[in-house]
């Protein structure tokens, strides 16, 4: 394989798509979207799993003690909550520190006062660590029985709930995923049988004359493997954009802790450049081998 | 003949999907420069016999030699050596209607390989020898069908194959076209090109009184050396 012929390849491969320019562009816009779709899934993915795993990396949980109790009838809990198996540390948050945190990280201070007055709605708090993130359930569980103890939190619930709806637009995901990809590899052989229908008589003289089978064929696959290519490029800028626009928005929920990575991206565009290709290539495969004869 | 067997079919036969026979055991050999005109009424066999030899057409059972290959076992990529060296031409011609004379015979060599230097130095070249330079720039449908036919075998030979094959070649021209378009192949035969004719005219094979290869029902049943278009002993 030489440059010159992959010259007249593309060079042909253009001519094929001019002569077809609607059928083209659809067929281009249609990967696009399929490819889009494809990465977005990926990225929501990925970064689903990274909110995860630092929200299950958390060794702590959090103790609330019922309002009713006296600061004093609250501090006996602490001794309780200590003799827990593979409890590491207690720490005590007291109302006005738990106050004091949330209006730092919320604001809001004159609406709360107007609200309550110097009421303090806030509940006594523990923060337990405990040994290692396995072992919080069990925690979590004894430290429930506890008399006083009205609720515990821990990230566990959480990583629990999220897990099962990632699982679900896992494999609903990939349903579609593949679903899209059987559309594009579809409307690429299409295009590419028009094409091959519109050539039909030079193709003949190429069979003929004793062209190479890579010669007639060459065009033709580079044309599916340029749809695909030009599908994936569009789908890509789309994607990085919207990667972008939506990462500048998670960043500002520091509860979400996701921030943008170029990493992750160029990944995902590398992915979308070598499936845009791929499809590309096996659509124009699929129409050779059904309709051109050798 | 001494010259070697340049093609060699040994008890070939060929049935198609629907049962319809194209050759029925046949048998034969051509030499290296013979001019052979396949004879017989339509269904006979004749273009079986031209597919076979181009690997248009596989043999049901049997064994097509050409140069010393098997082309029966030939693989779809090996296919096109075989053609490059074989020419074909049709009775429809099989031109490119949206190309000109000079372009047709030029888009055959592109699609070869060959360089635009050697395009443009052997087309016109290959044109005079069909003797159409004056009409290069013509449309096929502003020639006449002979000047298509003479096209049409020009593009045959621009691999200078040492076969061309050629089904009913005068089936769409005038008598005294097809007479020129004799002339034509004769040429091409005295430089050592193997000719295999299938034809319906039997002015011309009376006249070029070749070998006759007549074919009835997919049998040969005539193999005659300087034969007519009837048979006579």
């Amino acid at each position: 394989m030489n440059l010159k012929k992959i010259g007249y390849f593309i060079n042909q491969a253009l001519k094929n798509m001019a002569r077809n320019k609607v059928m083209s562009i659809s067929t281009v816009l249609t990967v696009s979207i399929s490819l889009f779709i494809v990465g977005a899934f990926i990225i929501f993915i990925l970064n689903a799993g990274i909110f995860i795993k630092t929200q299950s990396d958390k060794t702590q949980l959090s103790v609330f003690v019922d309002t009713n109790y006296t600061e004093q009838q609250a501090l006996a809990v602490e001794d309780k909550l200590k003799n827990i198996a593979d409890v590491e540390s207690v720490t005590y948050k007291s109302k006005q520190q738990a106050m004091d945190e949330m209006i730092s990280k919320q604001g809001g201070a004159e609406q709360w006062k107007q609200l309550f007055g110097d009421d303090n709605p806030m509940p006594y708090t523990f923060i337990i660590t405990g040994s290692d993130n396995t072992k919080l359930e069990a925690i979590s569980a004894d430290a429930s029985k506890i008399e006083g103890v009205y609720k515990v939190d821990f990230a566990k619930d959480l990583v629990n709930k999220l897990t099962g709806i990632v699982n679900a637009v896992r494999i609903g995901g990939i349903v579609v995923v593949i679903i899209l990809f059987l559309i594009a590899i579809f409307l690429i052989s299409t295009t590419i049988k028009l094409s091959l229908y519109a050539k039909r008589k030079e193709i003949q003289v190429m069979k003929y004359v004793g062209s190479s089978n890579s010669f007639i064929q060459g065009p033709f696959l580079t044309s599916g493997m340029l749809l695909g290519f030009l599908g994936a490029v569009v789908s890509s800028v789309v994607l990085a954009l919207s990667y972008k626009f939506s990462m500048d928005k998670a960043t500002e929920i520091q509860f979400l802790n996701l921030s943008f990575n170029g990493l992750q991206i160029a990944l995902v565009v590398v992915l979308l450049l070598i499936s845009g290709i791929f499809v590309g290539a096996l659509g124009s495969y699929l129409s050779l081998r059904k309709y051109l004869e050798v | 003949m001494n010259q070697p067997a340049i093609v060699r079919l040994e008890n070939v036969t060929k049935v198609y999907g629907n049962k319809t026979i194209g050759l029925d055991h046949v048998t034969t050999n051509i030499h290296k420069g013979e001019f052979v005109f396949l004879i017989g009424a339509s269904g006979a066999g004749k273009s079986t016999f031209l597919k076979l030899l181009f690997r248009e057409e596989k043999p049901t059972s049997g064994k097509i030699y050409v140069g010393n290959k098997n082309i029966s076992l030939l693989k779809a990529k090996e296919l096109n050596i075989l053609r490059k060296n074989i020419g074909v031409v049709f009775q429809d011609f099989r031109l490119l209607e949206d190309r000109t004379a000079y372009e047709n015979i030029a888009y055959a060599m592109e699609v070869l390989g060959y360089s635009k230097k050697d395009i443009i130095d052997r087309v016109p070249k290959i044109l005079k020898k069909v003797g159409m330079i004056h009409r290069q720039d013509h449309y096929p449908q502003q020639l006449s069908g002979g000047e298509q036919q003479r096209i049409a075998i020009g593009r045959a030979i621009i691999n200078s194959p040492k076969i061309l094959l050629a089904d009913e070649p005068s089936g769409n021209v005038d008598p005294s076209t097809a007479v020129e378009i004799m002339d034509i192949f004769k040429e091409i035969n005295s430089v050592g090109t193997t000719i295999i004719m299938a034809t319906h005219d039997r002015f011309i094979v009376d006249q070029l009184a070749k070998r006759v290869l007549e074919l009835k029902k997919g049998k040969i049943t005539r193999d005659q050396e300087g034969g007519r278009y009837t048979y006579e002993s």
